[in-house]
């Protein structure tokens, strides 16, 4: 089983980077609202949702708690967006990736597929993201 | 026949004992005058007496040169006169000579790694003892002329420049201190390099100090891999790259506006070790690591007065979640990615060793450098006190 937690995309929603008025330097990076409109599908999804946190060069960031899974999300802005979402349970991964884990993410890449606001969403495991491979349509597949 | 047999023999067993009389008066007269004279085996001391009683030899003539101990190797104990009374059985084995030489090299590598962990450890100390008195406004006053840290910089770059200069004028001084360099090397890690010794005690105690010298090449070529390199001196360096601004971004091909962003302060919040994600188990109460540990400075990688080029770069290859970003409009704008710069990400040991703080990389290298200290002043490669 392939599982692909980084994914890339395209949004129509506000980028929210700030430079100062020099325009030399960045007063906050970008990703505010996406990662916020990542978090409400996740609540949809049944998950307790935290609000954005701001992780300065790293984007934005939340985490989700659904049953006794604590699942995060990290959304980055370079060329366009670039996102992960892991399971951190505490050594909860140490057996494989948990059942629950793999269902929330292959749902979070259905939503974000059906979503208007976000395009050209495509699947990658950690070594492949941003290296010129062609990503997967689904995060999970045999 | 029999007659003569055991005239024979009796002639044998008389030269015999003259020989080493004459061999053991020979040694006495060469221990109280300091000559060298190294007789290792029964078989030396019988040939070396031989000689003498034959007229072949004169007092002095020794049969080897002295050996002198190198880097901490010593050399194989001289043989005293054997009669055939002293020693064990384990002396005269040389199949167990051999075994406790095996045993010993082996038991010598951990302490002789955590040697080279306290080697490494005091020349960081020293180093940052120098790099505090070259920001000392008062250093060149309280200092001996010509001995203030910025003398000690001018005049080692003076010496590295004339060796270069005669380095290309004369290149074998190169080779000569290469080959000097590896000698010694070779002494003191390889056992075939230095003369065995003829008691079990004195092989062991040969073979664990090349144990030693092997353990510390070992942690010495690894540290260089995983920047130890960095900690004995090369750090100066990567420093004077730092004053070269915009131009190493721009020598790298990158853009302009990107190599003048890079060449900017970083002031950003730095590479957390334990990862703003890292949520606690319940036994511990759960929830995000506290700031006050996440964000102390055993945790946090923030070098002081590091360029943006430079800090970014070394975030990629330390943290895995980390891959790029944008410019500001200033620069040019766009975005950059370390994929696309060419930075690779760290493995793990390497990852972990450049995404440690200087703080949590000394207070975890304290343990195992205290160690090796003990393991400094037990042996120091001379045998224990």
């Amino acid at each position: 089983m392939k599982v692909r937690t980084w994914a890339t995309f395209a949004s129509d929603l506000p980028d929210d980077h700030i430079e100062n008025e020099a325009g030399d330097e960045i007063l906050q990076f970008g990703g505010k609202s996406v990662v916020a409109a990542v978090g409400e599908i996740l609540t949809r999804l049944g998950g307790a949702v935290s609000p954005p946190i701001y992780a300065h060069e790293h984007g934005w960031q939340l985490n989700a708690k659904f049953g006794k899974r604590r699942l995060w999300c990290q959304v980055t802005l370079i060329e366009g967006w670039v996102m992960v979402f892991e399971d951190r349970t505490f050594m909860g991964s140490l057996l494989g990736y948990h059942r629950l884990y793999l269902e929330v993410l292959t749902q979070l890449a259905r939503e974000l597929g059906r979503d208007p606001r976000f395009h050209d969403v495509a699947w990658f495991r950690s070594d492949e993201v941003l290296t010129g491979v062609v990503g997967a349509e689904e995060p999970v597949s045999e | 026949m029999a007659e003569f047999v055991k005239r024979r023999q009796r002639e044998v067993e008389n030269f015999g004992q003259e020989a080493e009389a004459a061999a053991r008066d020979a040694y006495g007269r060469a221990t109280r005058t300091g000559e060298d004279l190294i007789l290792r085996t029964p078989s030396e001391v019988m040939r070396y007496g031989a000689g003498l009683v034959n007229g072949n030899l004169k007092l002095g003539a020794g049969p080897s040169p002295h050996s002198t101990p190198v880097d901490g190797v010593s050399p194989a104990r001289p043989a005293t006169v054997d009669n055939g009374h002293h020693g064990n059985w384990l002396d005269r084995n040389p199949g167990a000579r051999a075994a406790v030489g095996d045993a010993a090299r082996m038991a010598g590598l951990v302490p002789g790694a955590m040697r080279g962990a306290w080697h490494t450890t005091k020349d960081v100390v020293h180093g940052l003892d120098f790099a505090s008195r070259l920001f000392d406004p008062y250093d060149a006053e309280s200092s001996p002329r010509g001995d203030a840290a910025w003398d000690k910089v001018f005049s080692t770059g003076k010496g590295i420049v004339d060796y270069a200069a005669n380095a290309i004028s004369n290149p074998s001084v190169v080779a000569d201190d290469v080959g000097a360099g590896l000698h010694r090397f070779q002494v003191r890690t390889d056992p075939a390099a230095s003369p065995p010794a003829d008691t079990f005690g004195s092989e062991a105690a040969r073979n664990f100090n090349i144990g030693l010298g092997r353990g510390e090449a070992l942690f010495d070529a690894g540290s260089l891999l995983y920047g130890g390199a960095e900690a004995k001196g090369l750090i100066e360096l990567g420093r004077a790259s730092v004053g070269a601004g915009a131009a190493k971004y721009l020598a790298r091909g990158y853009p302009t506006g990107l190599s003048d962003y890079f060449a900017t302060p970083y002031n950003g919040m730095g590479h957390h070790v334990l990862a703003r994600r890292t949520e606690l188990p319940a036994w511990l109460g759960g929830g995000p690591v506290p700031p006050v540990v996440s964000e102390s400075p055993f945790f946090l990688l923030k070098p002081p007065s590091i360029s943006t080029g430079d800090f970014f770069e070394t975030h990629v290859r330390v943290d895995p979640y980390y891959h790029g970003g944008k410019v500001p409009a200033e620069f040019g704008g766009g975005s950059w990615s370390g994929k696309g710069l060419g930075w690779k990400k760290y493995d793990p040991l390497a990852r972990a060793w450049y995404g440690s703080p200087a703080p949590l990389k000394a207070a975890a290298g304290a343990g195992l450098a205290g160690a090796g200290a003990a393991v400094d002043q037990a042996w120091n490669g001379e045998g224990p006190p």
